[in-house]
């Protein structure tokens, strides 16, 4: 809009105040131009309800770091990250104090996390890749058409249906293949999350290989390269710094997937246990702690913010990489 | 070189070993794609043929049951199906006519299935009706008939006392009544808050905010708002719904907390909508006198409001399979009434699910299934209404 481009580049928001009260009236300066009392109503409301977008990212990081502090000021970080026996709820005998008391080692649980995230990005990213490859370089028009759609319902499946799919359809042909699996363990979980995050990678990575232009693959036919190696070595790296983002954001998502490793994966926080075992999640600890009746206030109800900040940093962390990824390395055309 | 020697040269081209490996690799290369595309589409199949499977016994085992519902149901079970292979047919260009024109075959079906000339003499009407219907209408009124011709026999079949019974202990009696209700419920509070808000916020960003720092954490806000995992939010509602606003484990707080999850979608997709409309619509308008706000109202709102409406659609759909924030702020509870006010508990359809297949009986597990299937419908026919929506509000400039 040409009101935007004129607009003035304010610094602090007392500049900013001021611009905006000066040029409320000034529609080349990006003011509302004439207008009427019930026009300067509207635009408030307007402004309060865009500023309500970025006060729900404050009040979460508000909300998380009031009851962590309390929580860090009872536990201690050396506790925190220095254990890896998770037993907030029930008291377990201590091997070095020969006590029994509660434990407080959050890598039992950031370990079942990990690893079902990992078996999931394992089983989505080989799969996912090869469906954008196919999608945007090989699939005519009209079976694109319908396949693309098709992939995105996997998307839209709500998590607790994936979490009875893993339960009593993937559980059982896990256990006849491997006989030493438990009823809940990580892999089957792992791997029905790996099918949900699936059209992630795929669609986000398609709109990556197909914003490469068209010029850079007939060049590579014009030098008879194959379709194979077209896609593999001039359209995948051109594309690279979309499908990393892609692969980033999936696990992302898997790390805060909750409904698939409440039912699927089971509530034994168990520090480095196989994927055939039951595991327990950071998501799948809240909710545990969030059925129960633990009393507001008490340790164990802080226990459930201060696991719920290190999902977020680290779901953050994710996506902030991610965003960077695709603005850093990408590749300029035109 | 002669002809012979030329297309030896060729061949030799051709079959030289190191392309035909190449060829073979990349065929192979193929074979890999089209598998994993296979794969999850075969995943996807597995999914719905399971539940269907698992599910459909407690859906559909319908104990007594009249003749006569049964006949309509085959009935229209069939009409449905004639109106549409009908249509089809004839959109390849293929009549049919005399015995074959599927009026009369449909009358000739519903005979043989009741037997009965009372019951098969209204369908013949009615198939005739059906079948003449849609030609003169077009084709969005012949998808909404065949829609409701099968949703109406899909009912006669349907174990009714599934779809009104309270949870209970007893599998055979659990039902998913005030789930459904309590989802219905919850959903319109959402829908009536998260509205609003987003749209106002991305108008507010797309056609008054400046470019400056403020807007742009905004903007960055609401694109990392949409990777925060549903849980978070969950945490969110309980701290400020429940504890702070004091408005206990209540529906509003349960909607409260859903419209905060929806709003970044809402936002997004209602910026997309008002960006598709061209600066010439503003401009022209603008030259006419207009104030900014009569701009917005009168020549960009009405352009992106189908485009609006659709990812509103879509949000809520995906507000409704959400379980985990609405676990962490209403704890799991045994609900055997309906809400009667804002103000009281409830229960949702994915709780109801997750409660159920977490239980170790297998029935239970099997009415999971059904609960399961009920919510996959939900969720198909809010889609297929945002796809319809998308395709007639769809503005070409």
């Amino acid at each position: 809009m040409a009101a935007r481009q004129s607009a003035p580049q304010g610094t602090s928001l007392r500049e900013i105040c001021v611009g905006l009260w000066r040029d409320r009236l000034n529609p080349s300066r990006g003011g509302t131009g004439r207008e009427t009392p019930l026009g300067h109503a509207v635009h408030l409301l307007l402004f309060l309800s865009a500023t309500l977008g970025a006060l729900v990212t404050v009040g979460i990081v508000f909300v998380l770091i009031f009851e962590t502090v309390e929580f860090f000021g009872v536990i201690g970080l050396g506790t925190f990250f220095g254990d890896t026996v998770w037993s907030p709820l029930i008291a377990v005998f201590n091997e070095t104090t020969g006590e029994l008391e509660s434990r407080f080692g959050i890598w039992a649980l950031i370990w079942g996390t990990v690893l079902v995230a990992a078996i999931a990005v394992v089983v989505a990213v080989p799969v996912g890749l090869l469906a954008a490859i196919f999608l945007s370089e090989y699939a005519p028009p009209r079976l694109h058409a319908v396949l693309k759609p098709v992939l995105e319902v996997l998307a839209g499946v709500p998590t607790v249906v994936y979490g009875y799919f893993a339960l009593l359809f993937v559980t059982p042909i896990v256990q006849d293949l491997l006989p030493a699996t438990t009823i809940f363990n990580a892999l089957s979980a792992g791997i029905v999350m790996g099918v949900m995050i699936i059209p992630m990678i795929s669609s986000l990575s398609e709109d990556a290989f197909s914003a490469v232009p068209q010029s850079l693959r007939e060049g590579s036919y014009a030098m008879g390269a194959t379709r194979m190696e077209t896609a593999l070595r001039v359209i995948l790296p051109a594309a690279l710094s979309g499908v990393i983002a892609s692969i980033i954001l999936a696990t992302s998502r898997a790390i805060g997937e909750t409904m698939i490793v409440t039912v699927a994966a089971g509530q034994n926080p168990n520090f480095l246990a196989s994927p055939l075992e039951a595991i327990q999640t950071m998501t799948a600890f809240i909710v545990q702690v969030s059925l129960g009746d633990t009393p507001a206030g008490s340790i164990e109800a802080r226990t459930l913010f201060a696991v719920a900040m290190t999902l977020f940093v680290m779901t953050l962390a994710m996506n902030l990489i991610a965003t960077y990824v695709r603005g850093r390395f990408r590749e300029q055309y035109e | 070189m002669s002809g012979s020697e030329l297309a030896l040269a060729r061949d030799e081209a051709v079959w030289h070993p190191r392309l035909r490996a190449r060829k073979i690799t990349g065929a192979v290369f193929v074979g890999l794609c089209v598998l994993s595309v296979a794969l999850g589409v075969a995943m996807l199949a597995a999914l719905v043929i399971d539940v269907s499977l698992d599910g459909a016994a407690r859906l559909f085992s319908a104990p007594e049951f009249s003749p006569s519902a049964r006949y309509s149901g085959y009935a229209l079970a069939v009409i449905a199906v004639l109106v549409l292979l009908f249509r089809l047919l004839e959109r390849r260009g293929v009549r049919l006519d005399g015995a074959l024109h599927p009026a009369g075959l449909g009358a000739l079906t519903t005979v043989g299935l009741s037997r009965q000339l009372p019951f098969a003499l209204p369908w013949w009407v009615a198939t005739t009706i059906a079948l003449r219907i849609p030609r003169a209408l077009g084709r969005l009124p012949w998808i909404v008939l065949a829609m409701l011709l099968l949703t109406w026999a899909v009912y006669l079949f349907l174990d009714q006392t599934f779809l009104t019974s309270f949870a209970s202990r007893i599998p055979d009696r659990a039902g998913i009544y005030a789930p459904l209700i309590g989802t219905l419920y919850m959903m319109a509070i959402t829908a009536a808050v998260a509205f609003p808000l987003g749209v106002g916020a991305a108008i507010y960003l797309e056609e008054y905010a400046r470019q400056n720092w403020f807007s742009k954490m905004i903007q960055i806000n609401i694109a990392n708002l949409a990777g925060v995992p549903s849980i978070v939010y969950g945490l969110l509602g309980l701290q400020l719904f429940v504890r702070a606003m004091e408005l206990e484990r209540s529906v509003l707080a349960g909607a409260l907390t859903m419209a905060l999850l929806v709003m970044p979608i809402i936002i997004v997709s209602a910026q997309e909508a008002l960006r598709a409309v061209p600066p010439s619509m503003r401009e022209g308008a603008y030259a006419l006198g207009a104030t900014r706000w009569q701009v917005v109202w009168s020549s960009v709102l009405p352009f992106a409001f189908g485009g609006t409406l659709t990812g509103t659609i879509l949000a809520l759909s995906r507000a409704i399979g959400e379980t985990a924030p609405i676990l962490v702020i209403g704890g799991l509870t045994f609900i055997a009434f309906l809400p009667e006010s804002p103000t009281d508990s409830f229960t949702i359809l994915p709780i109801q699910i997750f409660n159920w297949v977490s239980r170790p009986q297998e029935d239970f597990q099997l009415i999971a299934a059904a609960g399961i299937i009920l919510l996959l419908l939900v969720l198909l026919l809010m889609n297929s209404a945002a796809i319809i929506l998308r395709q007639r509000t769809r503005v070409r400039w």
